[in-house]
């Protein structure tokens, strides 16, 4: 019997042959992405497009089985594909070693697949296909899974939730004064070490005016004793390289500015106040212990699990900030602008962010960490493992089945939770879309247009403000792309650019919102470049109704708003490894968001993209 | 518990790199549990190759697989260790070199004999003894040796688009860890529990369980092999089994309809690659939560339908486990 009788079988031979001539995108071929390439090759699918930017590292290997060691610094996207096709070498794959959001990746491209499933690990990355399968109206089979637990859901325009329908958790915020001043917890120390000294030291100098909050009675003290601080250490970073820097930056952090904190006594009548490190003191104390030989080491415990003392903190601290200056001052020479990023994988970064957030957990009375503690705490790390893995991508092949066989009705949303019981796997019916979503309850159109020739204002004119066939008929509305006001009412220097000029270019999402109070909802044109047109003057073509959607929508929101249905919702929630994510994951450490919101400033750690509102 | 602990190889600095994200998961101590144990694997199909990826990739410390069996085409549906150059030769030594260089740390035997050859002791030397899409009077067989040498016993199988798990324990301690949030505070505070739970024989439950599939192992006790979809005698025979088995033993059986019992009879020796992975993701981890004594195990069946999409956990002496829980750490 041939290789797929089995599928063929059970399957019927109509739904085996929409599988051997589907095209599917795979987007990531991480931890769930290798699982389910294995499946699909293994299923008879045989069009199989995968983008993913990452290279192999040496912890993927325990759960990406497509990978080993000789892999090690290959892209995943390329060696994924070459190890599923010694599974079934009849399988044509294409594999992009590329960023999903890269603009070659458009609304067109995206249209060409029958359907799209995400092996992704981060929110950013979700939100763009999720965006991009409603432009191009695909099915989206959404995959998530979190140590133990997995989910899988399907997401088809206009009959299922998609991924933005629910208010997705806000990052983890601290206030700015609790890392800077009042720390009680170990994160705050961690947070400190590496979203302010890291940055401060070896990342770009960040100033204080991002501070500039209301001053108080209250915290003015405070406000100008931490801009102090700030400007000094800008200063002594410029001693860097010299003999006894390490011991400045040490004197400076963990004796000068808490004793400078001690003097508001008012901080400390309800805490308990900190005690600061005396150089000379624990110099000692390692000279002493040193002598002692410290061979008794604990055989059962991993050296990354054991505890550190004061002394081996206090060493790592000045060691590591002896390593990270001279990398910085080596980089400087050919790069006079170089800096230094937080990395969890960089042994330096992290030996400097364990050391200095334990030194500051001492000198708070706070409970100090391991440095495997402080990689995960730092790092985000988000346990993965093989097993979940593999059962979340044969959850999406089982849902894939129904969305080739046009059953979205029958699709589910399937949750994997090991613990629970009676029902470690449970199915649930997809959600109808959220009437109220931002996102796919849109209007999506694509515009093809000749960049070069056109211009905002003929867009204006001639399709928002246009009542013929293709225009909206809206007397005011703004523009945005890519969170950039392009146009307004009151903001109309862009009007004689041309799109490539404001470069609203090829794959771009133009935003188009009507002023008018009772029609909020925006229309998203995906902007397709177009060389040549048929009628001969004409530049552009809108490829569908922006107007009948936008009238429609509005109608259906005045229906749906009498008979909102209670949100039985139970999303776990499924936000993995921002660290290891597909997309790059460097983020500059003076990117920390600062937002004020009412008189409290918080400071977002792995901020999301776009402002934090708390509440 | 302890003695398996005393006995431990410490995990070297290497290989908590490799298992890092893992020993974040489950801790040290239950990596070195998994990294010290012995698995018997019998049967290579799609099930036991996912299984055996798995087990693989976590590092345990030995795995033996056996299967007497050539490849054939058809085996190249969802059996992902063996290639179309493969044809004809032996599936457990071809499987093996492949399972190997999922991780080199693991060591990977290999057994082209018949398991009903066997001698009892054969099955002494092992922690765990994992049948994948056997009969049930293998199940019967090798659960009874496990007991005798008290040995972790797993049965499971694919029917193409259902699956089943089914586990005899004998007598099982573990912990399960729950997650508290502290009033007022940021932090978890981690309480540990201990548990123990009795499990029965295979033949047992079969005597005792109303869970649809009993038809076909029934069937398989009394043919020797599975139903054919196409012949009228199987589907029959497999509805005399449902009248008389189910109802002699007062079980309600108006669950298994004339439908379901046609549907399940083609799906019965077929396999595809998506169940495949969810019951040997499913499989696999129980085996490494058991091996490590930790996390809730399966009592006595996990019983998948992906018509329907679901996994459940069928019990089936309910009301009747023993169940000890008592706090042991704050």
């Amino acid at each position: 019997m041939p290789r797929f009788s089995h599928v063929e079988t059970i399957l019927g031979s109509t739904t085996y042959e929409k599988i051997s001539n589907c095209r599917v995108l795979m987007v990531g071929a991480g931890g769930i992405g290798c699982e389910l390439l294995k499946n699909l090759v293994m299923s008879g699918f045989k069009q199989i497009e995968l983008v993913d930017l990452d290279i192999i590292d040496l912890s993927n290997l325990n759960r990406q089985f497509l990978f080993q060691k000789q892999h090690i610094k290959k892209s995943k996207a390329q060696v994924a594909r070459e190890s599923a096709l010694k599974f079934n070498p009849n399988v044509n794959i294409i594999a992009h070693r590329a960023n999903i959001k890269d603009l070659q990746f458009n609304v067109e491209w995206f249209k060409s697949f029958d359907i799209v499933m995400n092996a992704l690990d981060n929110l950013d990355a979700r939100r763009h296909v999720n965006m991009m399968c409603l432009a191009a109206d695909v099915p989206l089979v959404e995959s998530g899974s979190e140590g133990y637990l997995g989910q899988v859901t399907v997401i088809k325009k206009g009959k299922s939730e998609c991924y933005e329908c629910q208010p997705k958790p806000t990052q983890k915020t601290y206030p700015v004064c609790t890392i800077r001043s009042t720390p009680s917890i170990p994160i705050h120390c961690i947070v400190w070490a590496k979203n302010y000294l890291f940055g401060q030291l070896f990342g770009i100098p960040e100033d204080d005016e991002g501070l500039g909050q209301e001053v108080t009675e209250e915290n003015a003290e405070e406000i100008a004793n931490l801009k102090r601080e700030t400007l000094e250490l800008k200063n002594i970073r410029e001693a860097m390289g010299s003999q006894d820097y390490t011991k400045i930056v040490f004197q400076k952090v963990f004796k000068e500015d808490i004793d400078r904190l001690l003097m508001m006594e008012d901080m400390w009548k309800t805490r308990k106040p900190p005690v600061p490190l005396i150089y000379d003191d624990i110099e000692k104390l390692r000279d002493e212990t040193e002598s002692q030989s410290s061979t008794a080491e604990d055989n059962h415990t991993l050296k990354d699990q054991r505890s550190w003392n004061l002394a081996e903190n206090f060493t790592v601290f000045l060691d590591s900030v002896r390593r990270l200056s001279t990398r910085l001052l080596n980089e400087k020479k050919t790069n006079p602008n170089a800096s230094l990023i937080f990395d969890k994988d960089d042994a330096d970064a992290l030996d400097f962010v364990t050391a200095t957030s334990n030194l500051r957990a001492r000198v708070f009375g706070i409970e100090e960490k391991t440095k495997f503690q402080v990689k995960a705490m730092a790092g985000n790390i988000i346990p993965a493992i093989a097993t979940t893995n593999a059962i979340v991508a044969g959850l999406i092949v089982m849902q894939a089945f129904k969305v080739l066989n046009e059953k979205i009705n029958e699709c589910k949303t399937v949750y994997c939770a090991p613990e629970r019981r009676p029902s470690p796997i449970l199915s649930e019916s997809l959600m109808k879309p959220n009437p109220d979503c931002p996102i796919c309850q849109n209007t999506h159109v694509t515009l093809k247009v000749n960049t070069k020739k056109v211009t905002l204002r003929e867009f204006i004119e001639k399709v928002v403000q246009s009542q013929d066939e293709g225009g909206m008929d809206i007397c005011e509305a703004s523009v945005e792309e890519g969170g950039r006001i392009i146009y307004d009412v009151d903001y109309v220097d862009n009007l004689d650019a041309t799109f490539e000029q404001l470069k609203i270019t090829d794959g771009k999402m133009m935003k188009v919102t009507p002023d008018d109070d009772g029609m909020k909802c925006p229309a998203i044109f995906a902007i397709s470049h177009k060389e040549t047109f048929e009628r001969p003057g004409t530049w552009f073509y809108v490829d569908g109704n922006p107007r009948k959607l936008i009238k429609h929508k509005h109608v259906e929101e005045n229906f749906t708003s009498n008979s909102s249905q209670p949100s039985k919702r139970k999303r776990d929630d499924l936000e993995i490894d921002s660290q290891e994510t597909s997309q790059p994951p460097k983020r500059l450490a003076i990117n920390e968001k600062v937002v004020v919101k009412d008189d409290d400033i918080i400071m977002t750690d792995e901020g999301a993209q776009e402002l934090i509102v708390l509440d | 518990m302890a003695d398996t602990v005393a006995q431990n190889k410490n995990i070297t600095e290497d290989e908590a790199a490799l298992y890092d994200r893992q020993i974040r998961l489950w801790g040290l101590e239950a990596q070195q549990r998994i990294c010290t144990s012995s698995i018997l694997i019998c049967g290579m199909r799609g099930l036991s190759n996912e299984v055996c990826k798995n087990l693989v990739l976590a590092g345990v410390g030995a795995i033996t697989i056996i299967d007497h069996n050539m490849i054939t085409e058809e085996d190249l549906g969802a059996q992902f260790f063996v290639t179309v150059e493969d044809i004809g030769k032996n599936k457990a030594m071809t499987s093996a070199d492949r399972i190997r260089q999922l991780n080199p740390r693991v060591k990977v035997t290999s057994d082209s004999s018949n398991l009903s050859t066997k001698p009892d002791e054969f099955f002494k030397s092992f922690d765990l003894i994992c049948l994948t899409d056997s009969n049930s009077e293998t199940m019967i067989r090798i659960d009874q040796i496990c007991r005798k040498f008290d040995k972790k016993f797993y049965a499971a199988s694919t029917y193409g688009f259902f699956g089943y798990i089914f586990c005899d324990l004998k007598q099982h301690e573990y912990i399960v860890e729950r997650k508290i949030k502290l009033p007022h505070s940021e932090e978890h505070q981690i309480k540990v529990l201990k548990k123990m739970e009795d499990y029965i024989s295979f033949q047992d439950a079969l005597s005792k369980s109303d869970c649809d599939y009993v038809v076909l192992w029934r069937f398989q006790q009394e043919q020797g092999r599975l139903p054919i979809a196409t012949d009228i005698m199987d589907i029959n025979k497999l509805k005399l089994i449902r009248n008389s088995f189910l109802q002699s033993n007062e079980i309600d059986n108006t669950n298994v309809s004339d439908e379901f019992i046609q549907t399940l009879a083609m799906n019965a020796p077929t396999e595809i690659a998506p169940v495949c992975a969810i019951i040997g993701g499913v499989l696999a981890q129980n085996i490494l939560n058991v091996l490590s004594h930790k996390g809730l195990p399966i009592k006595n069946f996990f019983l998948y339908n992906g018509f329907q999409g679901n996994g459940y956990v069928y019990n089936v002496e309910q009301g009747k486990n023993i169940f000890n829980e008592k706090a042991i750490d704050n």
